[in-house]
């Protein structure tokens, strides 16, 4: 099997999820032939592939070029993180004034787009693996679906639920905190909750998430509409399709 | 029925309780209310200090708080349940190899030797409905759920205090515990009542040092303990008849008002001691030379929880909910003979948003 | 207490004959000696991808029939297996069609798409019994996905045999159009038993069909299709109002599930 990973905008942070699988590296690298890998090898190929993993946002006119030859040599194509999935931390721009944010923070040396937006806006995108990063179990469980030919079991139901079964204890009842897990996707290990930290939405929403009843339930914590939009917008998943209209 | 010595019982001091724990310490793995990070959860403890003396809960619709109290069992149920030991929210039922396209199957059925110290009634009953569902009303009783369970030592406690989202007087589980366990302790003024629930209870309770034998003050004690409690708590609704009134309103257009107010976040039922849902997933190693077959606890708030050929028949939040109010209130008396629900309220408090199934269910009664 | 009472433990067969119904389904005969009814299923097995319920198509002395159509993980798995390979299955599961009650009466199946897989045995049973009359209509969406061609000629000679298609075909000299523009050609008693296994909307349609010809819902039955993970009455995906279909079902007197089936969402 001839596998890609390529990166996008993007802090190279989710590429490090195949370094995280470790021992199975060695045995992943003995079942699959990594023909693009920028990060992991100096012989990198690009040809037909079966599997092509892409992380970052789509965020430049030439970005937008690449992402569709990538998309025609690649059999199944997987975004991986909140940047592939969402359009990132930098989609946060796309609810500013671009003028100013090009000035302040790209200071005229770089072409770049007013919006940073996720690969589905651009191509057909088969798998989305959530995350900021991603993780390795979700990574390991879409390469093993891939190779023996199942459909991925990645979570699709809210964070409460892992974090429940986790046996944590609720941020939001016990210690007040705002915590996004109730409209987030489960998948992290209920990483922050597990801290005492209320989510930040990092694994993006779930399908048609209750933002107004989430809303309504947290002004008693002290958040208004405003405080939950700029926290949503801050998620690195502030431009999914799921919160746009929303926010 | 064992001879549970109705109306007999002894007083012993904290030094009596400390002998009881120890004793139980030497044959069990002793589950009990501990503190932990702010809140009172069942752990295993290693000694009778563990427990959350002194501490009473405070709860309220999407609200938890510890505050001090005069006493010793100051507070109501933890926040998880024992359907966390009973029914572990990740456990591995199998593990299957593959060697020449034959299959070898490794059945992973762990031993409990429980003994759980300080249930309220509530919970207590909560065991009762958990042993229907996986083994007395199932026609394939759960192997699983039945070594863990089986055997397992119940140290009961009546509760002299409730918090504003406890209603096990609605449901007529509690707070006063009836049967069910192998020793009650009722705290008193002068020290801990401690009555027998079986033979087991009644030798173990006869060969404890210093004892003696309660008196009818005592037991009128107890009476004035629990009513308190039950001064607490307000009776929500009538459960008789609760089945069929509900399943007269089931295309109510009440339903529909929950979709905005809840999260689909599936919380409640994780929360809850009773719910039992759960999905069996497939964990594979890269080379697909090893699978484990995995129980987890899922829920009818999950958004692929009723899913036939990739669609979910219950698409909209309050489908969701209607379904998890139902069963719990109506469906369940139809499956198992009672009420899926003992009236701790957990779900209330738990609740991110605080939605109180109290209040819903008043809705849903009084609504066209 | 033994290890071996798991609900989940499996039985292992040999594949001893593989039939090619169409594109992406397959029949099996799968050897044992296991007792079962008509109208029940087993949970089949695909290692590393899971279970998934199939009914019984049929029996012989000592094997099984399952037609297995590759829409999932599992079913895809399993349609790749050849004759002379093991299968892992546990069960069976479910309760039965109530044929006795046909006895001496007319009896109508009506069977859509795989649902025919559900009602077949039964079919072949209720040949060998002492039903007065003995009608079966199946509807397919297409020629290509017809099930058991191999078996028509016999059965038309046995009872009424109804074949109808949705889309016309060069080779199909047959019918065409909905099963319920025959069911409502037919000339049926009102003690007519009826076994349904279908679509849901395909059963919500003939059992409205049914009792304009005066068919009490109380003689009707339908095989019904939920989402199973333990078939054992305990992971409660199944349920439909307070049924648990693995269990309680799959077969349920019409009267008793309705309010269910019929109302959205439950």
């Amino acid at each position: 099997m001839r596998v890609g990973v390529f990166k996008f905008s993007s802090c190279d942070g989710c590429q490090l999820a195949f370094f995280d699988l470790e021992e199975e590296l060695l045995l992943l690298s003995e079942m699959v032939s990594i023909e693009y890998f920028l990060e992991a090898t100096s012989y990198n190929r690009w040809g037909e592939l079966d599997l092509s993993f892409v992380e970052g946002s789509v965020s430049t006119p030439e970005e937008e070029e690449r992402i569709k030859k990538i998309r025609e040599s690649s059999k199944f194509l997987v975004a991986i993180g909140a940047c592939a999935v969402s359009g990132g931390i930098q989609s946060a721009r796309n609810y500013e004034d671009f003028s100013e944010v090009y000035s302040s923070v790209y200071k005229g040396h770089y072409v770049v787009n007013p919006f940073s937006r996720p690969i589905s806006d651009f191509v057909k995108v088969d798998l989305e693996v959530r995350g900021c990063p991603i993780n390795r179990r979700a990574l390991k469980e879409v390469l093993v679906a891939v190779m023996h030919q199942r459909s991925p079991q990645l979570p699709t139901y809210p964070l409460c639920l892992e974090c429940k079964r986790k046996g944590n204890v609720c941020v939001a009842v016990a210690y007040q905190k705002p915590c996004l897990g109730p409209i987030t996707v489960a998948g992290c290990g209920a990483l922050c909750p597990s801290f005492e930290r209320g989510c930040y939405g990092c694994y993006g929403p779930v399908e048609k998430p209750a933002l107004e009843a989430l809303q309504g339930g947290y002004e008693r914590l002290g958040l208004s509409v405003e405080n939950l939009k700029e926290l949503l917008r801050l998620s690195f998943n502030g431009y999914n399709r799921e919160l746009r209209g929303w926010l | 029925m064992e001879d549970k010595g109705e109306g007999r019982g002894y007083i012993v001091s904290y030094q009596g309780l400390e002998e009881l724990f120890c004793r139980l310490k030497e044959g069990w793995r002793v589950v009990a209310p501990k503190l932990k990070e702010g809140v009172i959860l069942y752990s295993e403890v290693e000694s009778l200090r563990e427990l959350p003396f002194g501490h009473r809960n405070r709860e309220m619709p999407g609200f938890y708080c510890l505050e001090r109290a005069e006493g010793y069992f100051t507070y109501t149920h933890p926040v998880n349940s024992l359907k966390a030991f009973l029914h572990p929210s990740e456990l591995v039922l199998m593990r299957v190899r593959t060697s020449d396209g034959c299959l070898e199957f490794e059945v992973c059925n762990s031993e409990g030797n429980f003994c759980f110290f300080d249930v309220r009634a509530c919970d207590l009953f909560a065991l009762e409905v958990l042993d229907r569902v996986f083994v007395h009303k199932n026609p394939h009783p759960d192997s699983y759920y039945r070594k863990l369970r089986e055997g397992a030592f119940v140290v009961a406690v009546n509760c002299a205090y409730a918090t504003s989202t406890c209603f096990c007087t609605t449901m007529g589980t509690g707070p006063e515990v009836k049967e069910g366990y192998d020793l009650l302790i009722t705290e008193l003024r002068e020290g801990f009542l401690l009555e027998a629930g079986s033979e087991r209870g009644r030798a173990l309770l006869e060969s404890l040092g210093n004892k003696k034998e309660a008196g009818e003050e005592h037991f009128l004690q107890k009476r004035e303990r629990l009513r308190e409690a039950e001064a607490i708590m307000e009776r929500h609704f009538e459960i008789g008849g609760l089945p069929d009134r509900l399943y007269g309103r089931m295309d109510s257009q009440y339903w529909k008002h929950i979709e905005k107010r809840c999260l689909a976040c599936t919380s409640c039922t994780q929360s809850c001691p009773t719910c039992f849902c759960f999905d069996i997933l497939e964990r594979n190693d890269l080379k697909l030379k090893e699978s484990e077959r995995i129980r987890v606890w899922d829920s009818c708030f999950s958004p692929a929880f009723a899913t036939v050929h990739r669609y979910n028949i219950r698409q909209s939040v309050h489908s969701r909910y209607r379904q998890w109010l139902m069963h719990k209130f109506a469906y369940w008396m139809d499956q198992f003979d009672l009420f899926g629900c003992v009236g701790c309220g957990r779900c209330i408090t738990w609740c991110p948003v605080g939605i109180d199934i109290r209040q819903e269910i008043k809705k849903v009664l009084g609504s066209e | 207490m033994p290890v071996c009472d798991s609900p989940y433990n499996l039985k292992e067969g040999l594949v001893v004959r593989l039939i090619r119904e169409c594109e992406n389904v397959y029949t099996f005969h799968i050897a044992t000696e296991e007792s079962a009814q008509p109208g029940q299923y087993n949970m089949l097995y695909a290692f590393g991808m899971g279970e998934a319920p199939i009914t019984i198509a049929s029996k012989g002395e000592d094997y099984i029939v399952h037609t297995v159509r590759a829409v999932g993980d599992v079913t895809r798995h399993i349609d790749q297996l050849k004759e002379g390979d093991r299968l892992y299955w546990r069960g069976p599961y479910g309760n039965v069609w109530e044929l006795e009650k046909a006895f001496g009466r007319t009896l109508l199946l009506i069977s859509g798409g795989l649902g025919l897989a559900a009602t077949r045995w039964v079919f072949e049973e209720a040949l060998k019994s002492s039903i007065k009359r003995l009608v079966h209509i199946y509807g397919s969406k297409d020629y290509e996905n017809l099930l058991y061609k191999y078996l028509y000629e016999d059965w038309s000679s046995k009872a009424e045999l109804h074949i109808t298609l949705s889309k016309p075909h060069p080779k199909w000299k047959g019918r065409v159009g909905l099963v319920t523009e025959i069911i409502e050609k037919l000339e049926l008693e009102e003690d007519t038993v009826v076994f349904i296994c279908g679509p849901d909307p395909m059963v919500k349609a003939c059992v409205k069909l049914l009792e304009s010809k005066g068919i009490s819902p109380e003689n009707v039955y339908a095989s019904l299709e939920r989402h199973m993970k333990c078939s054992v009455g305990t992971c409660g995906h199944c349920m439909i109002g307070p049924y648990f279909v693995c269990k309680d079902g799959p077969v349920f007197r019409y009267d008793l599930i309705r309010e269910y089936f019929e109302r959205e969402e439950v």
